[in-house]
């Protein structure tokens, strides 16, 4: 398991049967990390404004 | 006045128009609010894929009006290479967090199947649209990649009429074919979503409940 | 008081009429195309993009000018991977089957594709060759399929022969191969001088748009593989989703990619289970991947599956702010 570098110079890790290149580790991290802040990271105040009330008959 | 309202009834154009100002009247279509749950980047990532989408075809058609091998000799070229390329990476991850995001959201409740598989088919035309966009890259990953795919293609019986080691065909695919499928597709998924409105949470029913209570208690109270 | 459930159905099928908040869809939209060109343009700029140069037939019979003559001996022969392929190239095979659908063949051959003539022979014609190579396409056209068939198998067989040239057509002994020998060092000496390139996708047109015939023969010999190889993109390497060189590549290829690697169409068997599925590895991974995408296309109607979201409550985190409403007013 670890960090390998091709005789052409490209990087890749590799565990057992598993290997994926340096680039698509950062663009599917990339994915995971944004789809975790997309739902932890609070969406912003300012464009909460006083909801407007329901105008239908609350009953 | 009798004699519109006939017309309006049996004309296809007439009953056309009517069906479109029921569902999608301005104010759904263009929206200035949204139900108070929409608080979430989760939405946003729909959105940054479009404007992805939008980067694609926009460094698209500057390749278009250069042809398929300037990039190879000009550096301005090789630089919009890499704006079309890097647009495509970012629509893919965008697109991916949006489908998580709405899963998780459970997205397709309240009859919105509809924009649910038109996403899903937006992302496997999407598939297309790149395997065919490498295959044009008239350089050694292009051989390659139409070396290597030919044989999955090949296999399904779709190699007849998806030969992606003709570069002809492959080219017409990806500035033509490709595009105009994922643009109609992306634009009947956000009409859907903009028809039904954005799905509400899981538990709304309960927030909608409880806000109602204490509404009643205040005026009861008071 | 309504059902909460019933309640909940009425909230989701019908237009809302809850609290509203301002929302601006147009300066969201703006805002986004802002910020994807901002990370577009700075993602080029650091980070450019892949543009190797493509392979050309000059290259390969320049640097492997022994594998190219090879493979030319088996196009001639009828032996290699294009030569056999089957459907929508030729009908020398079947190609790829699930048990009994075999799709491959049942739509046929598209793209007739003769690997002799295609490759060999029609090149050799459209161009100014020596008399002793014009003599030889002249013997090979006037014999029978089956003499030609003779020949280049016999060279083919003295070339692949383990105990004797080994692959080295240097080393055949001599034996009755007729004017294969001369086709192909006629064919090696056109690829070296670039004439291959220009003449092989269309003999004798002006216009070519077809680069099929090329991309088969060229992934006939260990030239193009070996390039593959080298840059860790070949099937079993993960090499679907690999770019050249550190570049991402197309990682949405991966629920793809990943069905590649597994043993049972990676096998060494030669008969059995694992061997008909390594055979037809393409098409059953294929098969998996759309039944695992029919079954994402149906997750609306599939009770158990539409119902993880429910069992698994992200949705409480990513609405939480609203969610928050209800205990605010209690």
């Amino acid at each position: 398991m670890g960090f390998i570098t091709t005789p052409l110079g490209a990087h890749y890790f590799q565990w057992g049967w598993f290997s994926v290149s340096i680039g698509n580790i950062a663009t599917i991290s990339a994915v995971v990390a944004l789809l975790v802040l997309a739902i932890v990271v609070p969406f912003p105040k300012e464009h909460d404004v006083t909801p407007i009330q329901r105008e239908q008959d609350q009953a | 006045m009798s004699d519109q309202v006939e017309e309006v009834k049996i004309t296809w154009t007439g009953r056309i128009r009517n069906r479109a100002e029921k569902n999608l009247p301005y104010d759904r279509l263009m929206p200035d609010t949204q139900p108070a749950y929409v608080v979430s980047w989760i939405y946003v990532a729909g959105v940054l894929t479009i404007a992805a989408l939008a980067g694609i075809i926009g460094s698209g058609v500057i390749l278009t009006f250069k042809g398929p091998t300037w990039w190879h000799t000009s550096a301005s070229g090789h630089f919009v290479n890499s704006l079309h390329f890097w647009s495509v990476q970012l629509f893919f991850i965008f697109m991916v967090v949006h489908l998580w995001g709405n899963f998780w959201m459970a997205a397709w409740r309240g009859g919105r199947w509809k924009t649910w598989i038109s996403g899903l088919v937006a992302f496997a035309v999407s598939i297309g649209a790149g395997l065919s966009g490498y295959a044009i890259q008239t350089n050694v990953d292009s051989q390659w990649i139409a070396f290597q795919a030919k044989d999955g293609i090949n296999a399904t019986g779709v190699g007849a009429m998806f030969d992606i080691a003709n570069f002809g065909q492959m080219m017409m695919f990806h500035i033509f074919l490709f595009p105009g499928i994922i643009s109609l597709v992306v634009l009947a998924h956000v009409v859907w979503v903009r028809i039904k409105g954005v799905v509400p949470p899981i538990d709304a029913a309960k927030v909608e409940a409880a806000i109602a209570e204490h509404a009643a208690s205040t005026q009861a109270g008071a | 008081m309504m059902d909460l459930k019933a309640r909940q159905k009425e909230i989701e099928r019908t237009h809302w009429t809850g609290p509203l908040r301002r929302y601006d869809i147009v300066k969201e939209g703006i805002i986004a195309c802002i910020v994807v060109a901002a990370l577009v343009i700075g993602l080029s700029a650091l980070f450019s993009s892949p543009d190797d140069k493509a392979l050309t037939f000059r290259g390969w019979a320049t640097a492997m000018p022994k594998d190219f003559f090879a493979t030319t001996v088996k196009e001639l022969a009828g032996t290699s991977d294009s030569a056999t392929y089957g459907p929508p190239y030729n009908a020398s095979g079947d190609g790829q089957a699930v048990g009994p659908i075999t799709m491959q063949k049942w739509i046929g051959v598209h793209e007739p594709i003769h690997t002799a003539n295609d490759f060999v022979i029609n090149p050799l014609i459209h161009q100014q060759q020596a008399q002793i190579v014009q003599n030889a396409v002249v013997t090979w056209l006037k014999a029978s399929p089956a003499q030609q068939a003779t020949w280049a198998t016999n060279l083919d067989n003295a070339i692949q022969d383990p105990k004797g040239a080994n692959g080295d057509p240097s080393k055949v002994p001599n034996g009755d191969y007729g004017p294969t020998p001369l086709l192909a060092s006629g064919l090696l000496a056109m690829a070296s001088s670039g004439a291959l390139d220009g003449i092989l996708p269309a003999p004798g047109d002006f216009y070519n748009s077809n680069n099929t015939k090329q991309i088969l023969f060229m992934g006939d010999g260990s030239y193009l593989p070996g390039f593959g190889d080298a840059n860790h993109l070949s099937g079993n390497q993960w090499g679907m989703m690999n770019e050249i060189g550190d570049w991402p590549g197309q990682q949405w290829l991966m629920p793809f990619s990943f069905w590649y690697q597994m043993p049972f169409v990676n096998s060494d068997a030669t008969s059995g289970l694992s061997a008909t599925m390594t055979a037809n590895g393409d098409v059953y991974v294929l098969a998996i991947i759309t039944i695992i995408m029919l079954l994402h296309f149906l997750i609306p109607f599939i009770p158990g599956l539409r119902d993880i979201p429910r069992w698994i409550p992200v949705h409480k985190l990513i609405w939480r702010q609203y969610y928050r409403r209800a205990k605010q007013t209690s």
